[in-house]
């Protein structure tokens, strides 16, 4: 094992899978609040259907799963603004959409199938030195933002209509919320894999919320389960040589059933 | 200087008005009740004097600011809204909501200042739940949230207290200590209260101003000019009697029908 620590590939698959560990569950803990679930595996099939357009068209599949992702993003926002919050119905239209896109577009790439499928269920160990930058960076970036505006955040969970009536931009904190979900998606695709990132998002903040009394807890709490089934994933992919993205959902999955059984 | 002037106020939602021509002021000493039937812009005129919603037409002043772009009274304002969803597992005691109160006043990087917490255990004192201040939120009764609300709403402290329904949705024994919470906010803090109610009776004792709306019609001004049985009736369709006993007034609606 130790031996297997020491390549660099490993390293890098490593690194990558810790940081999504951090990054969804972190993304996760605003969706779970704010009942926005179903956005995290609406944007996972979008951006995989993005890599699919990227394969067909011969350009970088994460630019095209980003540029996807992100332009989703914003037109859900745009929705959600016009509509009161009710971007479901756009959302599942898109869902949809993207993955009948996917489908196509695999089916006109035959020779780039095995590495798109890679995106599917993960493939940390493909994940390059900027893959991991990348990753590191939006994580920074995102962890800046929730750390500077926690208090206007917990306002807008807890009631929009009060953090309206505070004065705070509710508006812009849910663009930029449906932008860093879309974010930590893609970034996170490679490592973890789009069909087990929802997971991620969802678990360990369900496992948090349950022994959280303060929201600064939950927040914490999501991200330590996060990293934690993250960790314990990997190692247990590379003894048993099981994809990574399931192991750590696995794992995360089993902490959840252990958080129902012991009284909050 | 009134703190609030709204003189022929027109707003709505979409281009649709909801409500037209409105004029009334508030002073720093008035209780206002606004009150009238359901659907007829009693929570769309709350929104215009906080400023969410911008009026159509008319001239608006609250605190100095004229609802029109940027508008900094928002944070003098203290709000409590007439229906919240919340996640029964929400992470949040009782004291961590009452302090959102102050995060307005404070910049991001602005640590919480201890006289803003001593506030917070004075209003949570004042609305009788000091022993409930480390109680999840989600887990106290409506009526206790009305009461914390109101402790939220109170930090600051603000110059406006807006209340829009604050007993919607609780038991008489709630009602009842949502409303001497009120009614200790407004004499202890001495700033001026306005009430968004469907039942203006438990607040006939302290109002010193009224708006009634109905459908297309409203009255504003003070209690004694506007609480008559001929404008009651009127606004609500069908015959309201105002009684008096031992020197308090209640108003009751005799006879409701549909259609």
């Amino acid at each position: 094992m130790a031996e297997l620590f020491g390549l660099p590939v490993i390293q890098r698959a490593f690194i990558a899978v810790l940081l999504a560990g951090a990054f969804l569950p972190l993304a996760g803990t605003f969706t779970i609040l704010t009942e926005t679930s179903f956005l995290s595996a609406g944007l996972a099939h979008i951006a995989f259907a993005g890599v699919a357009i990227g394969y067909a068209f011969k350009t970088n599949p994460l630019i095209s799963a980003l540029a996807v992702t992100v332009v989703s993003a914003y037109f859900l926002w745009m929705v959600s603004e016009r509509t009161h919050g009710k971007y479901e119905q756009t959302l599942s239209i898109l869902f949809s959409f993207f993955m009948a896109l996917g489908i196509i577009f695999f089916g006109l790439s035959k020779s780039y199938t095995a590495d798109a499928i890679s995106y599917l269920f993960g493939s940390p160990l493909a994940s390059t030195g900027a893959d991991v930058m990348l990753l590191f960076g939006a994580l920074v970036a995102y962890s800046i933002f929730v750390v500077i505006y926690r208090r206007e955040l917990f306002h807008m969970v807890f009631s929009s209509e009060l953090a309206l009536a505070a004065g705070i931009n509710v508006s812009v904190f849910r663009l930029l919320f449906f932008l860093f979900t879309a974010l930590s998606v893609v970034l996170s695709m490679k490592a973890v894999g789009a069909l087990v990132v929802f997971g991620l998002m969802v678990i360990p903040p369900s496992v948090s919320q349950r022994f959280s009394k303060h929201f600064n807890q939950m927040v914490l709490g999501s991200v330590f389960v996060g990293i934690f089934s993250a960790l314990t994933g990997f190692i247990i992919s590379l003894f048993l040589d099981i994809p990574v993205g399931a192991s750590v959902v696995v794992v995360a999955t089993i902490l959840y059933f252990i958080s129902v059984t012991v009284r909050k | 200087m009134s703190e609030i002037v709204f003189d022929k106020v027109s707003a709505g939602y979409d281009r649709k008005i909801v409500f037209e021509n409105l004029s009334f002021t508030l002073e720093k000493h008035d209780f206002m009740v606004i009150f009238g039937p359901n659907g007829v812009g009693k929570t769309t005129l709350a929104k215009t004097i906080l400023g969410i919603i911008s009026p159509i037409s008319g001239s608006t002043y609250v605190l100095g600011c004229t609802l029109h772009g940027v508008c900094p009274h928002k944070k003098m304002i203290g709000y409590v809204p007439q229906v919240y969803n919340l996640d029964p597992d929400f992470p949040a005691t009782l004291f961590d909501i009452v302090l959102t109160g102050c995060y307005p006043l404070l910049k991001p990087t602005e640590k919480v200042h201890q006289i803003y917490i001593e506030q917070a255990y004075r209003n949570l004192k004042t609305v009788g739940l000091i022993e409930f201040k480390d109680v999840p939120f989600s887990k106290l009764s409506s009526g206790q949230q009305k009461r914390g609300l109101l402790a939220r709403a109170l930090m600051g402290p603000p110059k406006i207290l807006l209340l829009d329904e604050p007993t919607a949705g609780v038991d008489l024994v709630s009602e009842v200590q949502v409303n001497l919470a009120i009614e200790t906010a407004f004499r202890d803090f001495n700033i001026p209260v306005i009430a968004i109610t469907h039942d203006i009776n438990p607040y006939l004792s302290i109002a010193t101003k009224v708006i009634i709306m109905g459908y297309g019609k409203h009255y504003a001004g003070r209690i004694d000019e506007i609480l008559r049985e001929e404008i009651l009736s009127e606004i609500y369709r069908t015959k309201v009697d105002v009684l008096e006993k031992e020197g308090k007034r209640y108003i009751n609606i005799r006879d409701a029908h549909y259609g």
